[in-house]
């Protein structure tokens, strides 16, 4: 039985670093699906109801970089990982995170402690709100803050180092 | 001339098929519709005559007066009654008024019958009353056909004439107007050589796809340009290179000759012209094998190689020349296939390219750690190699790839500025990626992307 886990993320490499303290601390339990999910607020306009297209949306915000760092990772822990999803949440209220949660038939959340929110774009919402009061359990993980510059900062080769 | 040609023979054939087919449909539809409507005109007549004729009743009284009343006269009108008495008076009918004995027999069995001699049409019923029957053919001449027909099919021909002159004449100037901002753009990039390789096509203000054509081929000349100049300042930079130990070498001699010396002094002289020749002898190879591999791609054999194995190799190789490096490997980000980092790659061309970034990254950071991590994409094998050095200066960063060319802060550290443009050459021989990132005084990162010899489904 596979267990599904959620982060969210801001299309950075940087966001990618609780999958990687996850799954290098899980032993070798059934695999895991992971959602990456980034809140963004679309507008009511007709426009954007109906030309919204999520894929596209996705394809926009996420870079190579991140793209890659994804394969990575789903090649690395290819025996724990099912699968890996980006999705969007559109959502703007507790109601639609708990639907959401429970379509996607989420087990566990998981949140890097005093983690910045950044922007992927001027739509882009917190979704650390909903996590607190969803019914899902949520855990926590720390992890230190690294102020060392990075030369590599944004590139593929960022997801090594983290 | 043959596109142009082209599009004007396209344009004037479908313009032609366009004004034929709309005149024919005009014409036949039209006269299909004129001669229905006269043949159902002659019907009537032919039904009220044969009413009036043969009907002696008081109820064709009103017939008559409708017909004196309602049918206007028709051009060459004319009637006719016979009486069947049996089937071979048929033949004599028909000669009688000329028509053909098909017509006859058509109104016997279908009980009308149509038929048409030039502009005289004729009508035929079969009329049966008080028990017998009666042919009654009427006929008359379409004046319609005679004479709105004709013009009409006139007016037609000419209209269609006169409109096939306007449209080859749009057709021409059309295909003029289009073609001739090509024969520019042919006319201009005639000039462009390797003299005048600064000339740039002009751009027009419309973002068409003419304009599209003509800022690709000006991208192309940019980086045509940029080579023929990375060229030029190879040639340039290598032979200034060259000289310097020659200068060096020249210089000691002459001194060393100038007056009697002891024999130390002389021993002294002839050991830096050693070790001087001995740079200018690295420098050639240098040079000759980053000019072979520029252009011998297929001397290489490419072979099945384990990347993990290969880098392994280097640091041991390496770690020969220069015990005092330092490398980790960082295997965490490693996939569980090993098929992912199989790749297609020369060996030898490989190790150079390695041993020279690796022994740049220790170098340059005084021999501290230098981190090297493995990682596969779908398609491709990541290798990045992390030091903790100088750094390259963030103006530097577009030149570091140009041969000879040293960045402003190695003054202290020996290198003759090959090593990288080597590395790319070599990662791109592999269809690979190579990218540095830097930060002065923090270190470098060197991430190469190698392609995988098979690249798997989704995994």
């Amino acid at each position: 039985m596979s267990k599904t886990i959620l982060f969210q993320t801001d299309f950075t490499l940087d966001s990618l670093r609780g999958i990687k303290k996850v799954l290098a601390g899980a032993a070798d339990s059934s695999p895991f699906t992971i959602i990456l999910v980034h809140g963004l607020r679309i507008d009511d306009s007709i426009n954007e109801l109906l030309f919204f297209n999520k894929a596209k949306k996705i394809e926009q915000l996420s870079d190579n970089a991140f793209k890659d760092a994804c394969k990575v990772l789903t090649n690395k822990y290819a025996s724990k990982i099912e699968s890996l999803e980006i999705d969007l949440f559109t959502g703007w209220n507790q109601n639609a995170f708990t639907n959401y949660i429970e379509a996607k038939a989420v087990d566990c959340i998981y949140v890097i402690q005093d983690e910045d929110f950044k922007a992927a774009c001027s739509q882009s919402f917190n979704l650390s709100s909903f996590f607190r009061k969803s019914a899902v359990p949520t855990k926590v993980l720390f992890e230190e803050e690294n102020s060392m510059l990075q030369p590599e900062k944004g590139k593929l080769a960022e997801i090594f180092i983290l | 001339m043959k596109a142009q040609t082209k599009t004007v023979l396209i344009l004037v054939t479908s313009f032609i098929g366009i004004i034929l087919f709309f005149g024919i449909s005009i014409l036949w539809s039209v006269s299909n519709y004129t001669h229905d409507d006269f043949y159902k005109l002659l019907e009537i007549r032919a039904f009220t005559a044969a009413k009036i004729n043969f009907d002696t009743t008081n109820s064709s009284i009103p017939f008559k007066d409708l017909q004196e009343e309602f049918f206007s006269k028709l051009p060459d009108e004319q009637d006719y009654f016979f009486t069947i008495t049996d089937t071979n008076s048929f033949p004599l009918i028909a000669h009688k008024l000329q028509v053909p004995k098909q017509f006859i027999t058509q109104i016997y069995y279908n009980k009308k019958a149509e038929y048409k001699r030039k502009e005289l049409f004729f009508k035929g019923i079969l009329y049966q009353t008080q028990g017998k029957s009666h042919l009654v053919i009427a006929s008359a001449i379409n004046n319609f056909q005679v004479h709105y027909y004709d013009y009409l099919n006139k007016i037609l021909i000419n209209t269609a004439l006169l409109a096939l002159t306007f449209s080859l004449i749009t057709a021409f100037y059309l295909s003029k107007n289009f073609f001739k901002p090509l024969k520019t753009i042919t006319e201009k990039t005639k000039l462009i050589n390797s003299e005048s390789l600064h000339l740039r096509l002009p751009l027009k203000t419309e973002k068409d796809e003419l304009y599209e054509l003509s800022f690709t081929i000006n991208a192309m000349l940019d980086r045509i340009e940029t080579s023929f100049e990375t060229q030029n300042n190879f040639v340039s930079n290598a032979s200034h290179e060259l000289r310097t130990p020659l200068t060096a070498i020249i210089g000691e001699a002459d001194v060393a000759l100038s007056k009697l010396r002891t024999p130390e002094e002389y021993q002294q002289t002839l050991q830096i012209i050693t070790i001087e020749a001995e740079k200018l002898e690295n420098k050639i190879k240098a040079l000759l094998f980053l000019a072979q591999t520029g252009f011998n791609k297929n001397l290489q054999k490419f072979e099945s190689i384990r990347i993990d194995q290969l880098l392994y190799e280097v640091r041991d190789n390496l770690l020969r020349i220069h015990p005092e490096l330092k490398i980790r490997f960082n295997l965490d980000l490693m996939p569980e296939n090993p098929e992912k980092l199989q790749i297609k790659a020369s060996h030898q061309l490989l190790m150079l390219a390695f041993s020279n970034i690796l022994s740049n990254a220790g170098k340059y950071s005084n021999y501290s750690t230098v981190v090297v991590s493995l990682g596969a994409t779908e398609k491709h094998a990541v290798i990045v190699i992390k030091d903790a050095g100088i750094g390259i200066p963030k103006e530097e960063l577009k030149f570091i790839y140009d041969p000879f060319f040293r960045a402003s802060n190695t003054g202290s550290f020996e290198g003759y500025g090959i090593g990288l443009p080597l590395a790319q050459t070599i990662v791109r021989m592999h269809q690979g990626e190579i990218h540095v990132s830097s930060i002065e005084h923090v270190g470098t990162t060197v991430e190469l992307k190698i392609p995988i010899l098979k690249p798997l489904g989704r995994s």
